[in-house]
């Protein structure tokens, strides 16, 4: 029973893409859990912004935690940030899953008629990133 | 001592754990005397605030104790606090209360016994800790004391104010003491030290009473200190923390495990002690020792007091400022959440707290520079101002008012005041790790809950103040996972005060999180009492953390945040707004989320909210106000921008008709040059492309102008937008309101209406609308995603004239093709037949408030200038005299309208020359023959010819026949012999056939031809007034439809010799095209009928054409002539061809043919205009050159004159010609014929049996000087009696060959061609030689001509 | 890439960098001229100029000879895909009367990365590889018509150009349209 919430938040605090995985099925989780999670991931940035200078390091492990969630952080070279609030631990599955969505992200970046800080509506990429998510997350 | 204890274990068995966290507390608050300052009394009125200030002003006092020493005492004042929190007196002493100050008004005796009786009850309740207490009543004024006493009060403040250590003067207490106590007492019961006041009373001796307390307080507290440093080790008992005595039950107190217990917890106690008593260092000292001694035994919960109190002790010296810090905290945050959002990031922060303090600053400076500035200033600086003061005033205070000024530069202190420090302060850097541990002691002890939430607190606190923000966030996390069992608000509060503690490093978005957890705490279910103004309170302030402003604007430019949020925080502000009752701030905010987060809605959020805001602004409609909070804050105005969406919107010109223009075009002059690379014009476009907003045409002042907006309901329900208004500024303008229903997603087009009241520039900035209940200014610099310009600006000039237009004629139903068809305000139609003539009058009414001072007109048409003069004709001098027209008033004027046409069929005209050469081509061919051999076989064929192609020409008009008529004639002439004789005769049939033909051929290409239509534009151009002055005017025009129909024409023509020489006839085959009977007026006197349909031949005499004329012309031309052979040599006109043109226009003044449709009143005038000439006509339109005398029997003939002789005898026929002309004559051959006419067309030449000639009938006049005259006589003799003729006529042969002669015919008729048309004629080069030799000969020579002598003589031979 | 011409080696560019700057070429025309078949118009005609002079390049450092008929052609198109971007379209469905035939990629280095969104089906985004292809031929007075029949960005899984022989052009070269 783990639920994340993954959300990549762009320069202006303003999330790029967003997507839940939960062992969980929909109608069991409640709903308004996403809604919690965008608020405390959310909260979370000022902790991120302050640990990514003090760190080289892009991943930020868990930095923030409400309750029962936790907060993980990735922050991109171009300083883009992404978060998963998450229920329980599981650092590498996190960390393996922030490797490759940034692959995606470099890839999905490099299509010019994405316009850079802006939401991600690519079908390509939410595979992807379902793919990921179930691979590194669930790891189903 | 042991009873002691067991009172206190009993105590604790009663007590109930601590559970009110004081999140106030801070580090340096273990070194402070606890005294709780209380209202009391049924009434607190504000007048009693001044004394609550004054009291906490006294916040700090220096003592010298007994060694002599200064002790620094600091106090601080609650208004609260739970008894329970005293049971942790042991455990740290500074939770003790020491002190008790109650403040109260009091009106009579019964109200002051209240206050009385609840001081006592407060005493009574803090008993267990209470050193002593002071109680403080205003009571009421009696009127003839208060001025003196506020007198006095008021240079008391100066002096206070000057040195705030508050150094005492009693006077003005004497007085109101006595006098008070004398009307009212105290009831006995009542133990404590009062202070009477009056209620404006200044008080100025207060600080100095509540300094005199705090001695009184320190004194007891520096007693119980040196009790507890004289304690004999062994005597000591053991200290517990509430609840902690369950622990020790059954253990052994004398272990000496034990009495190191009770050592160390004493030790921890006496440093307490000492802290509050201001040794500090000492305190250090004996905190490490108890620290030491605790951690040996592992007394984890007193270890981690000890360690806390380290580092308060440290923190007291490190930081000393930080005891104002928290008011100055508080201004911080508030500025945080009234500033925009993103300027608050941790460096930001520290920014705005700097300038802060340096504030603080300046207040302590004017605080000691003048006075009156500290009792007007707010509370909160001013208290602090004061401290600074006194920190700055007190010598021997170890902190330099330096330390004041900002946080960063602590660290630098800590360095540089090392010196003064002592060596066993814990260093800045250490401080979070021992409150770390603190902590984590306290929190393997259950009940301190309390104690660890308020550790951490103080730990956040302090790495605020170190600039350590992922220690405060760590230190304030943990606090979340205590379980203190608070109640609700307490939790709440816990919010707030980590949200404050967020605000302070920066955090806005975590800060944000927690306000929005304590907005939603103040109103979850189950709260007895929900707070909605709290919870609005909360989140509006929580906007930053999300990146919103309140000025929608700002939130749409910066375009930042977490939009879901957002739209979620801004759903609970307009849910708190309605709870409260508030309905005109949720339907601002409403309003504003439409506004701003549109774009982020789906299509059903947005209906939705639109309906929400609909029902909102049911309650109170929305209005593009500022809205002002109680607490200051105020709301901008939002705007439903794009509600409904403007795709674009386009200012209009005037219509046409009333558009202003320059009453003079100037025309932009390029220099001297024709073509200069410098293009003004384009200049100035690239000027309008520059400036998109300058409007490129003018609006009238007063003169209703409109803009267009095509706006777009994006809404799945219909829109009503009421109230629609243009937004402008500048000069003032009349908007009208206009209300539109849109229908949801079709684009609409809607007109706004206005009129500009005065002159100058018109800036237009948007449109107000009225939707969904809310009133907004959607400004154009406001709309995102178009190309919308901020503005639009249009000049405006002064008033114009206007007019309207009528006509006394139908309007049309056509509309005109002529350019610039807009202006035209109304039409006119009219049909006339061809040289019918009518009038129309135009009505100008002056519609406006302005005279009409200008008024110009001009005509134009789709027919040439000339032409349309003829057609149209206005009296302009009797119109200018009509001017100006008044006001509302009207005038007149009478164009003229004439039916002009070319009555000589033009159409097939042009087809004629075409003709004309093949004719000649036959008649040539004719020529040939007959030259050749006389032979009559070839006669028949080219006679044959000649008729098939007459005949071939029979359809076409006689104008082709009358000249081939011609031909053949003179054909004839050469060669006389019967076949060419019929031939001519039948060629005269043919020609004579024709007449009735083309009428009906005429009319058959009526429908082309005739029936004209022209189409004209009367322009008026108008102007008065000012705009008159400035230079403008307006124009509209009048389309003018005119139907010409044919009427009279002329088919065919031909000139015939007269009875008189001065005169000949000028024959024309009129025909009547219109369907009416037409009585035809050819002469003055003679008129004739025609049938509808029907032609007519009518003979008219006309005066020929003087030989001055022909000369004067042919001079002329022959000049014009030898030029153009000069200069270009071009094709030249022949002579022949001026002459006729001489002739045509001769004709054409003489002859006026009027007619009259009869039955009716239509009448007109054909004119000959155009009518084209043979030569062979044209020698008999002009006068002959040729003067004949003729004799017959020596009596000179008279025209008319009747000539008899008798048969048989010879009669003497006398002839002698003289030459009359400008230049000699050639070759002329003198022929006299005789022969018979029968009178039916017949004429016999061939009369060898009935007359003889003696003497030769054919002379030849090789050459006739000018003026010279020859004689021939001849004798004739008539055999048989009857009636002869004689036809003597002179006629001058071209020495050029027969083919030149064709040639030359084909030059006149190609001549006429050119005339009437212009066809390159295929044999164009041998023209040339031919004109070029012509030219330098004389006209008679270069073409052959015939004189008669008209009319023939006629004799009579009678029988002898 | 095939290695005919050892000079290509020193300046090979990377790919990626190829394929950002023609992305950014295509959206930039996308952002000049609104309509979408004007930019599918230009990128034709870039491919056009870009043939024209590029023919001369590759026969020059492919001596080839002439082509006798289309099938060569074919082979040389494919040749020259290989060395000036370095796939390797297969040539397949010959038309029967062997005057059209099709050039199958299965990678397309333009496209590497790119998605079109939803507003731009009807952009042909690699239409400057087909222009190409007719500015060569015309050069060689070989009029075709060359056009995409499948392709990757509309969900294909290969991307198939169509190229078809209309006739040879006797006259002398075109002008170009640059």
């Amino acid at each position: 029973m783990a639920t994340y919430y993954f959300v990549i938040v762009g320069h202006e605090d303003n999330p790029l893409f967003e997507m839940e995985f939960s062992t969980v099925n929909k109608e069991m989780r409640k709903d308004d859990s996403r809604h919690l999670s965008q608020f405390i991931a959310h909260a979370a940035l000022d902790l991120v912004d302050e640990h990514k200078w003090r760190t080289g390091n892009m991943q930020l492990k868990s930095i923030d935690r409400f309750n029962q969630w936790f907060v993980s952080a990735f922050v991109s070279a171009s300083q883009v940030r992404f978060i998963i609030v998450h229920d329980n631990k599981n650092d590498d599955g996190i960390k393996n899953f922030f490797n490759e969505m940034y692959e995606t992200y470099i890839k999905h970046s490099m299509n010019s008629f994405y316009k850079i800080n802006t939401p991600i509506k690519s079908p390509v990429f939410e595979k992807k990133a379902q793919l990921f998510g179930r691979k590194c997350l669930l790891s189903l | 001592m042991r009873a002691n204890v067991s009172l206190m274990l009993s105590h604790g068995a009663s007590e109930t754990v601590m559970s009110r966290p004081d999140y106030e507390q801070n580090s340096l608050h273990h070194g402070c005397l606890l005294v709780l300052l209380r209202g009391v009394g049924p009434s607190k009125p504000r007048s009693l605030q001044k004394a609550f200030d004054k009291v906490r002003r006294v916040s700090n006092v220096k003592i010298n104790d007994s060694s002599g020493i200064t002790r620094d005492i600091w106090v601080r004042y609650i208004h609260d606090h739970p008894v329970e929190n005293n049971d942790w007196g042991d455990f740290q002493t500074h939770r003790r209360l020491l002190g008790l100050v109650t403040i109260g008004k009091f009106e009579n005796q019964t109200e002051l016994n209240e206050l009385c009786r609840q001081h006592e009850s407060l005493k009574v309740r803090y008993s267990g800790t209470l050193y002593d207490s002071r109680a403080i009543f205003f009571g009421p004024t009696s009127a003839n004391t208060t001025d003196n006493v506020n007198s006095a009060g008021g240079d008391q403040q100066h002096v206070d104010s000057r040195n705030n250590s508050s150094n005492i003067n009693s006077n003005s207490v004497g007085i109101h003491c006595t006098r008070l106590q004398d009307e009212f007492t105290t009831p006995s019961n009542f133990k404590a030290q009062a202070y009477f006041y009056r209620e404006q009373d200044s008080c100025s001796d207060l600080e100095s009473h509540i300094a005199e307390f705090i001695h009184a307080l320190f004194w007891v507290l520096e007693s119980k200190r040196l009790d507890r440093s004289r304690e004999k080790v062994e005597k000591i008992s053991l200290l517990l923390a509430p609840k902690e005595k369950r622990d020790f039950v059954g253990m052994d107190m004398d272990s000496r495990m034990n009495r190191k217990r009770c050592v160390g917890r004493v030790m921890k106690n006496l440093a307490d002690l000492s802290l509050q008593a201001g040794l500090v260092v000492e305190a250090l000292g004996m905190y490490h020792s108890a620290c030491d001694t605790l951690r040996a035994i592992g007394d984890s919960l007193w270890v981690g007091a000890t360690e806390e109190g380290l580092c308060s002790a440290s923190a007291i010296l490190l930081y000393p400022h930080l005891r104002e810090s928290d008011t100055l905290h508080r201004n911080t945050s508030l500025q945080d959440a009234g500033s925009s959002p993103l300027r608050n990031t941790p460096e930001k922060w520290r920014a705005s707290d700097v300038t802060v303090k340096v504030h603080a600053n300046e207040h302590q400076h004017n605080s000691q520079d003048d006075g009156p500035a500290v009792t007007q200033m707010a509370s909160a600086s001013s208290s602090c101002s004061s401290v600074s003061s006194l920190l700055t005033n007190s010598p021997t205070s170890g902190t330099p008012s330096s330390s004041s000024s900002t946080s960063t530069i602590s660290a630098a202190q800590h360095g540089l005041r090392t010196a003064e420090l002592p060596s066993n302060i814990l260093k800045p850097d250490e401080l979070h790790g021992y409150y770390r541990r603190a902590i984590i002691n306290y929190s393997k002890y259950s009940h301190a809950a309390v104690i660890e939430t308020e550790a951490a607190l103080k730990a956040a606190r302090i790495c605020i103040e170190q600039n350590r923000p992922l220690d405060v966030a760590m230190f304030l996390q943990n606090i979340l996972y205590l379980n203190v069992s608070m109640s609700e608000p307490e939790r709440v509060k816990r919010f707030e005060v980590i949200t404050d503690l967020y605000h302070q490093i920066g955090y806005r978005r975590k800060a944000a999180f927690f306000q929005r957890l304590a907005a939603l705490k103040y109103v979850q279910q189950g709260n007895p009492n929900p707070d909605w103004s709290q919870t609005y309170r909360l989140m509006l302030e929580s906007f930053p953390g999300y990146l919103l402003s309140l000025d929608p604007m700002e939130v749409i430019d910066n375009a930042a945040g977490w939009p879901t949020l957002q739209i979620d925080l801004l759903q609970g502000v307009i849910a708190a707004a309605r709870r409260l009752g508030q309905s005109a701030l949720a339907t601002r905010h409403m309003t504003f989320l439409l506004q701003t987060q549109w774009a982020h809605m789906t299509p059903t959020e947005q209906s939705d909210m639109s309906v929400q805001l609909q029902n909102l602004s049911a309650q109170c409609e929305g209005s593009p106000v500022p809205l002002v909070l109680e607490n200051g804050t105020v709301i901008p105005p939002a705007n439903l921008t794009d509600l409904p969406y403007c795709v674009d919107l386009v200012v209009r010109d005037l219509p046409a008709h009333l558009r202003p223009q320059r009453i003079k075009i100037v025309k932009a002059d390029s220099g001297p040059f024709l073509f200069t690379p410098i293009h003004l014009n384009s200049l100035d476009r690239r000027e309008k492309k520059r400036e998109k907003n300058k409007i490129a045409f003018l609006w009238v002042q007063n003169n209703l102008s409109e803009v267009t907006l095509r706006l777009r309901n994006p809404l799945p329900f219909e829109l009503t937008v009421s109230d629609m208004r243009l937004l402008t500024n500048g000069i003032v303008f009349e908007s009208l309101p206009q209300t539109v229903i849109l229908q949801p997603h079709v684009p609409t087009t809607v007109t706004l209406h206005g009129t500009p009241i005065e002159v100058g520039q018109l800036e237009i900035q948007g449109y107000s609308t009225h939707a969904l209940g809310v009133k907004s200014n959607c400004r154009l610099k406001n709309m995102r995603g178009r190309k919308f310009p901020p503005n639009y600006l249009v000049d405006v000039i002064p008033a114009l004239p206007r007019i309207s237009v009528k006509t006394s004629l139908p309007q049309t139903a056509t509309f005109s093709q002529l350019a610039s068809s807009d202006i035209v305000i109304t039409s006119a139609s009219l049909t006339l037949y061809n040289g019918e003539s009518s009038t129309c009058i135009i009505t100008i009414t002056n519609d406006s408030a302005l005279p009409v001072e200008h008024l110009e007109i001009s005509i134009n048409s789709n027919v040439e200038p000339e032409i349309q003069k003829k057609i149209f004709s206005i009296d302009e001098k009797a119109l200018q005299t009509k001017l100006p027209i008044q006001p509302n008033s009207s005038i007149d004027f009478t164009v003229h309208i004439y039916g002009e046409a070319d009555f000589i069929c033009p159409i097939v005209s042009q087809r004629a020359a075409s003709v004309h050469s093949s004719s000649t081509m036959t008649a040539t061919l004719q020529a040939d023959f007959a030259g050749g051999s006389g032979g009559g076989g070839a006669g028949p064929h080219s006679l044959q010819y000649s008729t098939l192609s007459s005949s071939g020409h029979a359809s076409l008009p006689s104008r082709v026949s009358s000249p081939n008529q011609q031909q053949t004639a003179h054909n004839r002439r050469n060669d006389p012999n019967n076949l060419s004789f019929r031939s001519s005769t039948s060629g005269g049939t043919t020609s004579l056939a024709a007449l009735s033909l083309p009428a009906g051929g005429a009319h058959g290409n009526s429908g082309q031809g005739y029936g004209q239509h022209v189409e004209a534009q009367f322009r008026i151009k108008y102007s008065g007034g000012e705009g008159m002055q400035e230079g403008y005017c307006r124009q509209c025009a009048i389309s003018f439809n005119l139907e010409l129909l044919p009427s009279a024409q002329i088919t065919s023509w031909d000139v015939l010799p007269a009875e008189i020489p001065s005169q000949f006839y000028l024959v024309l085959d009129v025909s009547n095209l219109t369907a009416q009977e037409m009585s035809l007026n050819y002469t003055n006197n003679k008129s004739i009928l025609i049938e509808a349909k029907e032609s007519c031949r009518v003979p008219i005499p006309v005066d020929r054409c003087s030989l001055e004329q022909v000369v004067a012309a042919r001079e002329a031309e022959y000049a014009e002539n030898m030029e153009k052979d000069l200069c270009y040599r071009t094709q030249l006109l022949s002579f022949s061809d001026s002459i006729s043109k001489l002739c045509s226009e001769h004709i054409a003044e003489r002859v006026k043919i009027s007619w009259l449709l009869t039955g009716t009143d239509i009448q007109g005038i054909a004119s000959l205009h155009g009518i084209v000439l043979t030569s062979a006509m044209i020698d008999l339109t002009t006068v002959s050159p040729l003067q004949w005398t003729v004799s017959f029997q020596n009596t000179p003939v008279q025209p008319q004159s009747e000539i008899v002789c008798a048969a048989g005898q010879s009669a003497i026929l006398n002839v002698s010609v003289c030459n009359q002309s400008a230049q000699p004559l050639r070759n002329l051959v003198l022929t006299i014929k005789f022969y018979q006419d029968y009178l039916n067309g017949m004429e016999n030449y061939n009369l060898d049996t009935r007359v003889a000639i003696s003497g030769s009938n054919r002379v030849s006049i090789p050459f006739l000087q000018k003026h010279a005259q020859i004689q021939h006589e001849c004798t004739v003799i008539f055999f048989t009696p009857g009636r002869f003729k004689a036809s003597i006529q002179c006629c001058s042969k071209p020495q050029v060959s027969a083919a030149a002669a064709a040639a030359v015919a084909v030059t006149t008729q190609s001549a006429v061609g050119a005339a009437t048309q212009t066809s390159v004629d295929p044999n164009v080069p041998t023209l040339h030689i031919n004109d070029i030799v012509g030219s330098a000969a004389s006209y008679h020579e270069q073409q052959e001509h015939i004189w008669k002598f008209i009319p023939p003589i006629e004799v009579t031979v009678i029988e002898q | 890439m095939s290695r005919q011409a050892s000079r290509f080696d020193s300046k090979k560019v990377n790919a990626e960098f190829l394929t950002l700057t023609y992305g950014a070429l295509v959206t930039q025309m996308l952002r000049d001229f609104e309509n979408v078949e004007d930019v599918n118009k230009q990128l034709e005609r870039i491919g056009y100029n870009m043939g024209m002079r590029l023919i001369e390049d590759f026969l020059a450092r492919t001596s080839a000879p002439r082509c006798l008929e289309m099938r060569e052609t074919a082979d040389r198109i494919q040749q020259a895909f290989r060395i000036y971007l370095n796939v390797q379209p297969t040539i397949s469905n010959w038309s029967a009367s062997s005057d059209e035939f099709s050039l199958v990629f299965e990678t397309n280095p333009l496209t590497e990365f790119v998605e079109l969104p939803q507003d731009l089906t009807n952009l042909r985004y690699s239409s400057i590889l087909s222009g190409c292809i007719r500015g060569a031929l015309e050069m060689v007075q070989l009029d075709v018509q060359c056009w995409f029949v499948q392709d990757q960005l509309k969900g294909d899984n290969v991307t198939e150009l169509r190229i078809k022989f209309v006739r040879r052009l006797e006259d002398a070269i075109p002008a170009g349209e640059d």
